[in-house]
């Protein structure tokens, strides 16, 4: 049986359709109906695995960047008090900098994962298809037609 | 339903607050490394003054 992504089949079915009657179109239709439901779960699939480590990634982000902005506040206060030299100081500002810049430098990460929720949220059939049916002719679903 | 493209825009707006006050904590911080430095080559500079072995004329 043919291996077809979602766009070939509608294409193949729109072409049979000016030829069969409804009724003879209709198995045919179910095929296609049940292959759209196949890819629409990958697309949902797909979206929770991305939500939820974007959702995490987003906490870390955010819990750092407040745990930095609380640290420089205390080392401020230390730094007044005298309690640090400067050497001291420079080597804990320095490393407050380098966590802020690693936690920063993720945020792209965080971007393009709601940018492809978008396109999921958008129409998953059409995101299946073209992420993975697409790309992936192995895994394309079969039809009848 | 785990998290939507909309709640993650919503995080991203915190996160770049959160980013712009961790810079404006950072910069102040770097201001008062600034002070200390300061104060501990003032505070080096009063040593070498007071101290007697830098007041020694030959006689």
């Amino acid at each position: 049986m043919p291996q077809r992504t979602i766009q070939q089949a509608t294409v193949q079915l729109d072409a049979m359709a000016e030829v069969l009657s409804p009724q003879l179109l209709a198995p045919y239709m179910e095929e296609l109906e049940g292959a759209q439901a196949g890819a629409q779960e990958m697309a949902h699939r797909h979206q929770d695995q991305q939500g939820a480590h974007a959702e995490a990634l987003s906490e870390e982000i955010q819990l750092g960047l407040r745990e930095i902005r609380e640290r420089f506040g205390e080392l401020v206060a230390e730094g007044v008090a005298g309690r640090l030299t400067s050497r001291e100081y420079d080597q804990q500002w320095s490393a407050l900098r380098r966590r802020q810049r690693e936690l920063e430098s993720r945020v792209g990460e965080l971007s393009g994962a709601a940018d492809q929720l978008d396109e999921i949220e958008a129409n998953p059939v059409a995101w299946a298809d073209r992420t993975f049916y697409e790309k992936f002719p192995g895994i394309r679903p079969e039809f009848s037609f | 339903m785990g998290t939507t493209s909309r709640q993650l825009r919503r995080d991203l707006k915190r996160i770049e607050a959160l980013s712009e006050q961790a810079q404006k904590a950072a910069m102040e911080a770097e201001d008062t490394l600034a002070a200390l430095e300061d104060r501990e080559a003032r505070r080096a500079l009063r040593q070498i003054a007071f101290d007697p072995r830098n007041h020694m004329t030959a006689s």
